[in-house]
C-alpha cells in the first residue's frame, strides 16, 4: 500500500510527464512510442524522447509501472496498483482545482 | 545514411536497460533540433544522477567559476542554466528552486573574486586558482548545508 506522503511525492511539482505517462496506461499497457503518439493526440502535449524515458526510468524505479515481456525491441509497460493509486491520489487533489478555476473563468 | 545512436549518451547501466527500446522509439521519431536537445538535457539528468549529492555541488560549482573567469557572458549563461538546471534537479528533485538559487548565487561571487584577481587573467594558473575558489566554497557551504539537514526518517 502507498502512503499519502509517498503518492504526493510521487507526482510532485516536476511531475507532469510521470502523471501524462500513467493516464496514457491507465487506458491499456504501451510501449514508448504509443505513450507519446497517445498523449499528444488525446491530452495535446508533445513528450521529446529524453523527457519520456528519464520520467519511464523514474516510474520504473518507484515501482508505478512494470514492463511486460515482448519480443520486439520496443518494450510495452503497464500500470501497476500503486501506480493507478497515485494516479487517483493525483486526480482527487487536482478535481476541485480544475473545477474552482473552470468557475471562476465562466 | 545509418542514424546517430542516441543512446550512446547515456551510461551503460541505462543503455542496457533501455538501450534498445530507445533506439527503436527514435527509429519512429523524427529527430530535430528540439528533440536532440531534450535527448541531451535526458543523458545529463541520467549521468548526474549517478554522482553523489555533494560531487554534483561541486562540478556546479566548478562549472559557474569555470565559465565566469574564462568564458563570455554567453558561454558562462549557457553552462550554468544547463548544469544548475540538470544537475540540481537530478541530484536533488524535490528542491530545485533552491539549489538554482544556490547555483546562481555563485555569480556574482565568481564576478567579484575574478575582479580582484582581473590582471592576473593572462596567467592559467592564478584563472585556475580563482575558478576554484567559489567551487571550495560553493562545495563546502553544500556539504554544510548537506549536514545540517534532518536525517531522511527524523518526520516519520
Amino acid at each position: 500500500m502507498t502512503s499519502e506522503s509517498s503518492k504526493n511525492e510521487g507526482l510532485g511539482r516536476y511531475g507532469e510527464p510521470a502523471t501524462l505517462i500513467l493516464i496514457s496506461l491507465a487506458e491499456g499497457p504501451k510501449h514508448g512510442y504509443a505513450i507519446m503518439v497517445d498523449v499528444e493526440k488525446q491530452m495535446g502535449v508533445t513528450i521529446g524522447p529524453g523527457t519520456l524515458y528519464a520520467a519511464i526510468s523514474k516510474l520504473l524505479k518507484q515501482g508505478f509501472i512494470r514492463p511486460l515481456p515482448s519480443s520486439d525491441r520496443a518494450r510495452p509497460y503497464e500500470i501497476t496498483p500503486s501506480g493507478r493509486e497515485v494516479m487517483a491520489a493525483f486526480l482527487k487533489t487536482w478535481a476541485p482545482i480544475v473545477k474552482i478555476g473552470q468557475a471562476r473563468l465562466a | 545514411m545509418k542514424r546517430f545512436a542516441w543512446s550512446k549518451l547515456y551510461p551503460k547501466p541505462w543503455q542496457e536497460e533501455f538501450g534498445d527500446e530507445f533506439e527503436a522509439l527514435l527509429d519512429e521519431v523524427r529527430v530535430g533540433p528540439k528533440e536532440g536537445l531534450d535527448i541531451v538535457l535526458g543523458a545529463l539528468r541520467v549521468r548526474a544522477a549517478t554522482w553523489p549529492k555533494q560531487l554534483a555541488y561541486l562540478v556546479g560549482w566548478a562549472a559557474v567559476g569555470f565559465f565566469d573567469v574564462f568564458g563570455n557572458e554567453v558561454q558562462w549563461a549557457v553552462g550554468v542554466l544547463l548544469l544548475t538546471c540538470g544537475i540540481s534537479t537530478a541530484a536533488e528533485p524535490k528542491r530545485f528552486v533552491r539549489n538554482t538559487l544556490f547555483f546562481f548565487s555563485a555569480v556574482p561571487i565568481c564576478t567579484l573574486v575574478s575582479y580582484q584577481f582581473r590582471e592576473l587573467r593572462h596567467d592559467m594558473f592564478y584563472q585556475t586558482i580563482v575558478a576554484l575558489i567559489p567551487a571550495t566554497i560553493g562545495s563546502l557551504v553544500g556539504l554544510a548545508i548537506g549536514s545540517l539537514r534532518p536525517p531522511k526518517n527524523a518526520s516519520a
